[in-house]
């Protein structure tokens, strides 16, 4: 599913909720409606206080699982080492021996290097890099089209001001100063008026991985201060601006408010009338139901009000090393740039392979020992054998 | 320090959970009874609401923002699902013959067109079983696996569901768009 098909459902599915939501009275008046079985609440009180060992039976779960890894993890530097350390001796023993261990350890050396890539995921960095470049080059024409559309909405607003309409703006960007950028975008949000609806992080600063995503509200007519102060801050790879005309409902829902007012006010005046108790009951049931409807098409309103005024902004920022720059679309510069990429992906998977080689030293000199001596062991034995059945066969030509 | 961290974390955990029980309950309450119009059913689907949220804490943020709350409800409607179809005896569903994950440009076509009130009309006409998977799935973000934790299926029942829900949702946006 695409990145705006996507946005979209989950914006509808957001708005779609929040109206169902909005129906619901306050706690005042459901406690009035309705007030919890004492089974409920004994079951409830029982939970809160059960939660403390549910949630401890969930962490050692996860422990386990946690700590399974981790011997997994210890597991496969073992095999590492011993394999790195196999070689060593086998090469060793070749030398004395000239047995066939030297296809043994040509076959060895090559276990040892993919166990070594999977401990540190260069084949994975490798591949994600190479998704991350190809994606971008797709979105960057939409970032053009984008754009252009963007710069001949302002000026159809301007025709009708009569005219409700919600803006909408995705922008995706990457940015070397994940930091600065972000929090200069926080303080242009609070500047323009707007506010911050929702953020997740996540990433790690020393892996320069992070990324975040942003929904923002800015006063609709501020919109476009926004988007050319990030324009100039980081490197924008996907850019999408979207008017929605909702003035039909809007006036629609304007028109309803008043007539269901007309309608209240009406009741109101016929319940100071009315002097039979049916009459009474009657009409404050339908002034129930007027006053019902005339909330939710209020809280309708209102949301609508708000998203008029205030444009959405749905921000996703990653931290990069380095910027890809939109202009590269020769076959060279595509090259050079692919060719870039992978040489920084060698780079980041050797220096984790010195890392683990120089950062595991302590382990892997104990193994190392350990498979010394076993090794010495073997060769003994071995030794000791072979001189013995030498002996023999000596005593049998004897 | 470790343990210090984890007894700390299960403290905060805690303090959450029973912040968003004091919070939600009446809430929650209500909306499931809107769905179910059983007091007493309402109280179970709000009971195993948090009870599912138990394994899930670590998916709920802010427990006042909108966010919290919207998830509450997306589960709470789901638990209130639940009842209504263990309460009519529904057969339990089995996988469509046709193939999964086929027609899918249509509808991403049919979103990407239509107008943004005919889509909220085209999700507010949906069976409520599969907007709520919609909705773990699109709104809250959840994996297909995390939905269906929560949901107390299998993972393959979550696809189906989610399947039938694009087809749904294409029906209807393909008919309002013939009507129109």
């Amino acid at each position: 599913m695409n990145k705006e098909v996507r946005m979209r459902l989950q914006q509808v599915l957001r708005q779609n909720l929040e109206q169902e939501l909005s129906k619901i009275p306050g706690e005042q008046e459901i406690r009035r409606q309705h007030s919890f079985s004492e089974l409920f609440l004994k079951n409830m009180e029982e939970l809160v206080n059960e939660k403390d060992e549910v949630i401890d039976m969930e962490k050692k779960r996860k422990e386990k699982n946690a700590g399974r890894r981790f011997w997994r993890a210890i597991a496969a530097c073992l095999v590492v080492a011993a394999a790195v350390f196999g070689i060593g001796a086998l090469s060793f023993s070749s030398i004395r021996y000239g047995s066939s261990a030297p296809s043994e350890s040509t076959k060895s050396s090559d276990s040892s290097y993919s166990a070594g890539a999977e401990a540190y995921d260069v084949g994975e960095y490798v591949q994600s890099t190479e998704e991350m470049a190809t994606e971008e080059y797709a979105s960057d024409e939409g970032a053009e089209s984008g754009a252009a559309g963007a710069s001949e909405l302002p000026g159809a607003a301007a025709v009708n001001s009569q005219q409700k309409l919600i803006y909408t703006v995705y922008m995706d960007m990457e940015t070397t100063e994940y930091d600065t950028l972000l929090s200069s975008v926080k303080e242009k949000v609070e500047r323009l008026g707007g506010y911050i609806e929702n953020s997740e992080t996540s990433g790690d600063a020393d892996k320069i991985n992070r990324s975040a995503s942003l929904t923002i509200r800015i006063p609709a007519e501020k919109r476009n201060e926004l988007t050319e102060t990030v324009k100039t801050e980081a490197n924008v790879t996907y850019f999408s601006e979207r008017a929605e005309d909702v003035t039909l409902t809007y006036v629609d829902t304007q028109a309803r408010i008043e007539s269901l007012r007309t309608e209240q006010e009406t009741l109101m005046g016929l319940l100071g009338k009315a002097e039979d108790i049916d009459t009474v009951l009657a009409i404050q049931n339908q002034l129930t139901q007027v006053r019902y409807e005339l909330q939710s098409y209020e809280s309708q309103l209102k949301v609508m009000e708000n998203q008029i005024s205030y444009s959405t902004f749905y921000i996703t920022v990653s931290e990069v090393q380095r910027v890809t720059v939109p202009e590269e679309s020769s076959f060279g510069a595509k090259l050079q740039e692919r060719f870039a990429g992978s040489l920084d992906a060698l780079g980041e998977g050797f220096q984790g392979f010195f890392l683990f080689l120089l950062g595991d030293f302590p382990i892997l000199l104990t193994v190392a020992v350990i498979v010394a001596v076993v090794a010495l062991a073997v060769r003994y034995i071995i030794r000791r054998r072979r001189k013995k059945s030498s002996g023999q066969s000596l005593e049998d030509n004897n | 320090m470790i343990l210090f961290l984890a007894m700390l974390n299960n403290e905060e955990d805690k303090s959450k959970f029973v912040r968003l029980y004091e919070k939600y309950r009446y809430f929650l309450w209500y909306l499931a009874n809107e769905y179910l119009q059983d007091a007493p059913l309402a109280e179970d689907a709000v009971q195993e609401t948090f009870l599912a949220l138990t394994r899930h804490m670590d998916k709920v943020g802010d427990p006042d923002s909108g966010t919290t709350r919207n998830f509450l409800a997306t589960i709470v409607k789901s638990k209130a699902v639940d009842i209504l179809r263990k309460h009519r005896e529904e057969p339990v569903e089995d996988i469509p013959e046709d193939s999964l994950g086929e027609k899918d440009d249509i509808l991403e076509a049919c979103i990407c067109r239509e107008s943004y009130e005919t889509l909220l009309d085209a999700v507010s006409q949906l069976d409520e079983i599969y907007r709520v998977v919609f909705e773990y799935r699109y709104l809250h973000e959840l994996s297909e696996k995390e939905t269906a934790e929560l949901l107390g299926v299998t993972p393959k029942t979550v696809n189906v569901r989610i399947f039938r829900a694009r087809k749904k949702l294409q029906k209807i946006l393909t008919q309002t768009g013939g009507a129109r």
